[in-house]
């Protein structure tokens, strides 16, 4: 496991804020990727990433990752937002993940998006942990933008419930997952609805279905307090 | 007509904002408006969302009106649009009452607009004035430490032009957006 800085991001009057990434497997192969918390209220999406990690982590010191496949989980590019309680940038109310692939000259939230999005294209997979716009319950799926590149299939090896195949409405295509798509990563939206649950063991059965991860432990389930 | 403020961090001079696929329809319309400003800019997929695309597409023709800064009422640019819209009836056939005179609007499309944005977060302090003709090299603010005061940045025009665009909001991140001038490519 290797702990990265990728980028930093200046604010007026606190600290700069680190957007940190870890990478697993071997290095410089670019497998999957998984974002996760864009927004400062997702919190459980961050969690998830954090759990992913000490998974992942177990994973590599038993020799479980296939040859040649690299895995990198980014648990959170907002932690601004984060700090104040607030779900879009706390500046000026902008969602990163409607900036992209992003601008590096552009607005902040751009160049963020463009910063984000440069570490996270040329991968063969991409995971968003995303939230929905609306609060409320849901049963955890998979969402995809029916761009034309997606592979509905490869949607079902998260063994969720169902897939989402969403047509792309003209203010989808600044989002994450279409311009992953648009850059040739089979990209996937993950909803969930607990924070230990689904997120992380669809995501390992996921990975060890595309043949990321060998081994025995392909499917199991955190349990509070492990 | 789509009448808009600018958001809380920009102060725009009164201005109509067209699609490059309507202008031919709509700037003889928006001329009339007793704007400052027509701005066309290009497509954009997102903006295929907005009420005016919208109506536009259905047959409605529809403007777009940008003024102002946001939650804040400038009298004067109220007045200037009243009138403005009283003229735009009069020459539709709508208005058969006085109309007062209206000004021609500048004519602007995205090459000749350009973009001042901050490389520093801090505190914004402007040196030129909204609507002011500025000049390339000129001065245009100072971004400052919030707690210290040092100037972490000077900003400069890079052309020579129209100062249309104005940050409002004094907090600033890097990339912040702050001024647009009317006046040519870089």
């Amino acid at each position: 496991m290797r702990e990265k800085l990728l980028f930093s991001i200046e604010t007026p009057y606190r600290p700069s804020l680190p957007v940190k990434g870890w990478l697993f497997g071997t290095a410089g192969a670019k497998s999957l990727a998984v974002m996760g918390a864009l927004r400062g209220n997702e919190l459980q999406q961050m969690y998830i990433c954090s759990q992913l990690i000490q998974k992942l982590k177990v994973l590599e010191e038993k020799g479980c990752f296939s040859q040649d496949c690299g895995v990198l989980v980014i648990p959170c590019a907002n932690q601004f937002s984060m700090n104040v309680g607030r779900r879009f940038w706390a500046s000026d109310n902008t969602d990163i993940n409607r900036m992209f692939p992003g601008y590096d000259k552009g607005e902040t939230t751009q160049r963020i998006a463009a910063r984000i999005f440069q570490v996270l294209q040329g991968y063969r997979y991409g995971v968003q942990l995303s939230s929905f716009y609306l609060p409320g319950d849901l049963i955890p799926h998979v969402r995809m933008m029916e761009t034309g590149y997606q592979r509905t299939e490869e949607a079902m090896d998260f063994g969720l419930p169902y897939v989402v195949l969403r047509t792309p409405q003209p203010y989808d295509t600044t989002t994450l997952n279409y311009n992953w798509q648009i850059w040739d990563t089979q990209a996937f939206s993950l909803y969930s609805r607990e924070v230990l649950q689904a997120g992380c063991s669809g995501r390992i059965f996921f990975a060890h279905r595309s043949q990321l991860v060998n081994g025995h432990e392909v499917a199991f389930r955190i349990l509070p307090g492990s | 007509m789509d009448i808009h403020a600018s958001n809380i961090f920009l102060w725009e001079i009164p201005q109509v904002r067209l699609s490059e696929n309507t202008a031919q329809d709509l700037v003889p319309l928006a001329r009339h408006l007793n704007m400052n400003l027509i701005c066309i800019y290009a497509s954009a997929t997102v903006l295929e969302s907005t009420l005016a695309y919208s109506l536009n597409a259905a047959g409605t023709p529809t403007l777009v009106v940008e003024m102002g800064v946001g939650m804040r009422i400038t009298r004067a640019y109220t007045q200037q649009l009243f009138h403005g819209i009283l003229s735009l009836m009069s020459y539709m056939g709508i208005w058969k009452g006085s109309v007062s005179p209206t000004a021609s609007p500048i004519i602007s499309t995205d090459g000749h607009v350009s973009f001042i944005n901050a490389s520093s977060p801090g505190i914004f302090l402007p040196s030129a004035d909204h609507a002011s003709q500025v000049e390339a090299g000129q001065e245009l603010g100072m971004i400052v430490d919030p707690l210290t005061g040092n100037i972490r940045e000077r900003l400069t025009c890079p052309v020579s032009g129209l100062l249309f665009t104005l940050r409002e909001y004094p907090v600033v991140s890097g990339g912040s957006l702050v001024a647009r001038i009317l006046g040519g490519s870089l």
